[in-house]
């Protein structure tokens, strides 16, 4: 790795709307994927990231320079995470998460994913279907049937207030 | 899907179930993640009924689960009723609910995360046993929730009634009540289980000796009957006139209609080691009946003399040592016994029971 051979390697990252990036090879290999491309020597060049834009690239960056400069220490680690997610909104978040699995970052997906269910507790299941673009595909019949089988949830609770 | 999955795994109970009726791909992603059995179960201490079921409540639904049944012990100066009312406000009205005050509880306490064994201290009239006085519980105040989800089985409760007077449980009824129950969710009309829960008032031998004989030895019998308890009868119930309730059961049966790629659920039995039988085996010569309790003499294998039931008590005595009989509450038998049964118009049959038998010397 680069750190053993002295000098810090910069890698080059692009993102689908075409922005560059660069960021410590050290920092960067925390995505399995970007590490699986250097170790094949396919990272001369630029590193194009399909699946993934500028904005959301930038985050995941300096999540990745924030908390590869924390030395090991799982509770800072933690710490860390908390912060840096604690201000994002849903849909930064919901972008996030899906660079976090391209990028085969279990410590992102994890720690975005918690956040997201945290986000969810608290909301119906209208404000989900929008959030997450599902379409509702039940029959009127078979949704009242999965929501008689989860009816206990529903009972003394106040549902589908949208906020 | 990887991506939702490790999402919605992450929810606690109440909003996974509200994700499970987004949309049917949604409810496919959180069927796959509730495949397996769950028993999820908290303690609490706190003195106020509301505040401990709170507390516990949130400890038990952390993680996706859903109740297929609400098992509960308070401790005693809780009062049954107000705690069923309150469980009943939690989990609906669907749900089966069982509620008892036993000696105590053990489980995992929500404050300290640590495992813990209570005993409840009993007022003077009901306290059985004396303790020395430096381990006297002085605990009255907790409780602890479990609840219980078995995918491919259905939960159900099936009370045995009793009517005024001696000799008056319905365990006919009781045991053509539970068949029913299993034939209709079913294949067989018998259960994969049955967890009794009787009242300390209940004489619940000779119901166990009906069930034992009505059922296969596959479905598994366990239960609890010395303590105060209450569930809730669901609507459809139909109660004897003049009649109340002496023990229910939370019977487990396979569900024909359930999901592909659910598993079968075995149950396994153990005994504790606290009824594991030491000593010889005698076999009875004579027994003399003085009501509630029988004298009796017995022999031994290799030695042909009679002895009287004290000195199998001395010989059990040397055995186990004084130390050992001195801390035990009490010391039991194991009687193997054999009587003819039957339910309804059935032919009798006769079964061998084990049974076991508190066992004290005379006066």
């Amino acid at each position: 790795m680069a750190a053993e051979t002295g000098t810090p390697t910069t890698l080059t990252l692009k993102s689908n709307d075409d922005e560059l990036f660069s960021v410590a090879e050290s920092a960067a290999i925390l995505s399995v994927t970007i590490r699986n491309m250097v170790e094949d020597g396919c990272a001369g060049g630029v590193i194009p990231l399909d699946n993934v834009d500028g904005k959301t690239l930038a985050s995941v960056i300096t999540y990745m320079n924030g908390i590869s400069a924390i030395p090991a220490d799982e509770e800072k680690k933690k710490s860390y995470r908390d912060k840096f997610l604690s201000d994002k909104d849903f849909e930064t978040l919901a972008d996030m998460v899906l660079a976090a699995n391209y990028l085969n970052m279990s410590c992102l997906m994890d720690a975005v994913s918690a956040k997201i269910a945290q986000v969810m507790e608290k909301k119906s299941v209208g404000w989900v279907r929008r959030k997450f673009g599902i379409e509702n595909d039940y029959t009127p019949e078979e949704e009242a049937a999965v929501k008689e089988e989860h009816k206990w949830t529903f009972e003394g609770v106040e549902t589908d207030d949208d906020n | 899907e990887a991506v939702i999955r490790n999402i919605l795994s992450r929810l606690p109970a109440k909003p996974f179930a509200s994700a499970a009726c987004v949309s049917r791909s949604w409810n496919t992603i959180c069927n796959s993640i509730l495949s397996f059995p769950k028993l999820s179960s908290a303690v609490s201490f706190n003195p106020s009924l509301e505040k401990a079921l709170n507390e516990v409540v949130e400890k038990v639904l952390m993680e996706p689960i859903r109740p297929h049944f609400v098992l509960a012990s308070i401790g005693p100066c809780f009062i049954l009723q107000a705690a069923l009312r309150r469980i009943e406000g939690i989990f609906g009205s669907k749900i089966p609910i069982i509620i008892n005050v036993a000696e105590g509880v053990i489980g995992r306490d929500v404050r300290t995360d640590k495992f813990v064994e209570v005993q409840w201290a009993l007022s003077a009239a009901k306290k059985k046993y004396s303790w020395p006085t430096d381990t006297q519980p002085t605990a009255t105040c907790g409780m602890i929730l479990t609840v219980g989800f078995l995918p491919g089985l259905k939960v159900h409760l099936v009370p045995l009634f009793q009517s005024e007077g001696p000799q008056s449980l319905f365990v006919d009824k009781f045991v053509m009540d539970i068949r029913e129950v299993a034939s209709a969710v079913s294949h067989s009309s018998s259960p994969a289980g049955i967890m009794l829960f009787a009242d300390r008032k209940t004489n619940i031998l000779p119901v166990l000796q009906k069930t034992e004989y009505a059922f296969p030895k596959d479905t598994f019998i366990v239960g609890d009957g010395g303590s105060e308890l209450i569930f809730r009868i669901s609507e459809t119930t139909t109660v004897p006139p003049d009649s109340t309730f002496a023990a229910v059961a939370l019977l487990f049966t396979r569900d024909i209609n359930k999901p592909l790629g659910i598993g079968e659920i075995q149950f396994h039995v153990m005994l504790s080691t606290g009824v594991t039988a030491v000593g010889p085996v005698y076999k009875i010569l004579s027994v003399e009946d003085h009501g509630t309790s029988t004298c009796f003499t017995a022999t031994r294998d290799t030695i042909p003399e009679p002895f009287e039931g004290e000195a199998i008590l001395h010989d059990i005595l040397d055995e186990v040592g004084e130390d050992i009989m001195f801390a035990a509450k009490a010391t039991y038998i194991g009687v193997t016994k054999s009587r003819s049964c039957s339910v309804g118009t059935e032919r009798a049959k006769l079964m061998q029971f084990h049974e076991f038998h508190k066992f004290e010397p005379v006066g």
